[in-house]
């Protein structure tokens, strides 16, 4: 009866958001033109988590065809960017030029970034405008709900190449990755699936920019991704993920590779939703590696309160980083978020982060405040202007100002 | 733009308290630690638990990186990466081409501090004469006092 109500309530969200479609042609034209002087770069897949509840969708899966958000979105999905997320427009792919066959699904996320960075130094501050990403999306369905899901790009640089320097990337095609590829067995959208391949296990509240301790220090750094085997099962109210994943063999090519301990291991995940406004998720990794072996366990919080249209987004993980030939240290690293969505299109969220190295030693946290705007203008344009200040430890401080423009297909 | 009005306020009151459970605990451990730092000053130690996690990083220093030809993504790369291309001077560093090291004569007759002066790795974390390094997220100094006395210590692979 109360799932009736909810659901009820977030259908009459939805209508309230709902603006007349089809009217992006147009920009279409104009986004494409933009494409064109983006060279390839990649960055990293994940989602906003932001927009569970606030959007009217209880479950990140609503939205992505990965089962627990991230990567590439689903016809749902493309309904919401236009008619809840962005301010109007036409969320399907091509901007609804072209509607792809019924047996794939196709998309692709594109950025240009310019940022500021002062860390110290005669060359401080950094002046640096660069490709941060270009990654195409293919999703290819089969009978009984197999899938087959590709995420191939080019990896991000955020320095140009100098050949003075010098370093294994000098040109666009040693770039070229993939960083997801898997099969899936997904029958519904809710109930049993499990996927092999490779994507990041799911941990953690999956926040899009991958700077973020919660994402570095645990696992989810960029280019992290290991190869894993994932069952999971999920209903309206609650959903359970677990994993094992192996890193990336070392004789792969770098098509394929990853960075980050050559760990193997594995990862559980369990979140509680409450009458579609609040969720609250236990988790857990260990991570073994040849030089050190990591065990973490967390929790994630996120709370949707409607009458001020804001959002809180919490994350908490205890790591025990084991290091082979020495001693052991205890870590924490957090994010605590506070998103604010006056109006349609419109996202702004303050955050304060925690990274401590060690919490045996004193002068070894990091904490970072963000300031992060995100303007959606239209459905497939966004305008993301982020503010990052960090202090660390006893040691220097940072700043970090960052414009970027993304486009999806 | 109007939101539906939200279904169930009852069980909000416990999710809000779980949620801010979740804040404190996220809030918390902000000054933890003791002033006395036990760490061992070993090529184990400082590779694993500041250098890769820090420095190993997707465009920077990963094995799929390389900028600059410097891998610090294992213990082994990152001591062939640092001390055998004279970003770090030991004792036993020879002048055999490495720009750090004619520099710095001949580090055996060099004092314990002359050797971590002239060491490029700790120049480059204190921003003298170049970018920062790690220019996304500086090491505390408690950290490059450590690498410091590594250095200090001879540099060991150990």
């Amino acid at each position: 009866m109360r799932a009736r109500v909810v659901e009820r309530a977030l259908q009459d969200r939805r209508a309230s958001f709902a603006l007349p479609r089809g009217r992006g042609k147009g920009s279409a034209l104009v986004a494409f033109a933009l494409l064109a002087v983006l060279s390839f770069a990649s960055r990293d897949a994940a989602a906003f988590p932001q927009f569970q509840f606030s959007s009217g969708t209880t479950r990140c899966g609503q939205c992505h065809y990965a089962p627990a958000g991230t990567g590439l979105i689903n016809e749902w999905g493309r309904g919401e960017a236009g008619d809840t997320i962005s301010r109007g427009g036409d969320g399907a792919f091509l901007h609804g030029l072209w509607t792809p066959p019924s047996w794939v699904a196709l998309g692709g996320d594109f950025r240009l970034a310019s940022l500021a960075n002062a860390a110290g130094g005669p060359e401080s501050p950094e002046l640096v405008t660069f490709p941060m990403q270009a990654d195409v999306y293919a999703h290819f369905i089969f009978p009984e709900g197999f899938s087959l899901n590709l995420i191939v790009g080019d990896r991000g640089i955020t320095r140009p190449t100098d050949d003075s320097i010098g370093g294994r990337i000098t040109s666009a095609t040693d770039r070229f990755i993939s960083r997801e590829h898997y099969l899936m067995w997904r029958p519904s959208a809710t109930g049993p699936y499990a996927r092999i391949g490779r994507y990041f296990p799911i941990y953690g509240l999956r926040l899009v920019e991958h700077i973020f301790y919660v994402r570095r220090f645990t696992g989810n750094a960029l280019y992290e991704e290991p190869y894993a085997l994932s069952g999971g099962y999920i209903a309206e109210d609650w959903e359970v993920h677990a994993s094992g994943f192996t890193a990336v063999p070392s004789g792969f090519p770098d098509f394929f590779q990853s960075i980050g301990p050559r760990e193997s291991g594995g990862t559980a995940y369990g979140e509680k939703r409450f009458a579609g406004m609040a969720a609250l998720a236990l988790q857990g990794r260990v991570g073994i590696a040849d030089e050190e072996a990591r065990y973490q366990g967390g929790a994630v919080g996120k709370l949707w309160f409607d009458p001020a249209k804001v959002m809180f987004l919490g994350e908490a993980d205890v790591i025990r980083q084991q290091i082979k030939g020495s001693i052991g240290q205890t870590q924490f690293v957090s994010f605590t978020g506070l998103t604010y969505i006056p109006i349609r299109g419109l996202m702004a969220t303050a955050a304060y982060e925690r990274y401590q190295e060690d919490l045996s030693v004193k002068n070894t946290g990091h904490n970072a405040y963000d300031l992060e705007i995100n303007f959606f203008p239209w459905a497939h344009i966004e305008v993301i202007g982020l503010g990052r200040v960090q202090h660390n430890g006893d040691g220097s401080n940072a700043t970090l100002g960052m414009l970027q423009f993304h486009y999806y297909l | 733009m109007m939101f539906g009005t939200t279904p169930s306020r009852r069980p909000a009151g416990r999710v809000v308290s779980a949620v801010m459970l979740v804040s404190l605990a996220t809030a918390g451990a902000a000054g933890c630690g003791s002033s006395a730092d036990n760490r061992p000053a070993t090529w184990s130690y400082v590779s694993t638990a500041i250098l890769q996690p820090s420095c190993a990083t997707a465009n920077c220093h990963s094995a799929l990186a390389q900028r600059a030809q410097v891998d610090l993504s294992t213990r082994a790369a990152g001591y062939h990466s640092l001390v055998d291309r004279h970003f770090v001077i030991t004792p036993a560093a020879v002048t055999d081409g490495g720009a750090a090291a004619v520099e710095a004569g001949a580090p055996a007759l060099l004092t314990d501090d002359q050797r971590v002066e002239r060491s490029q790795v700790i120049n480059l974390m204190h921003a003298q004469g170049n970018l920062r390094m790690p220019p996304d997220m500086p090491l505390p100094e408690t950290d490059i006092q450590l690498v410091e006395k590594w250095i200090r210590e001879g540099a060991l692979n150990n």
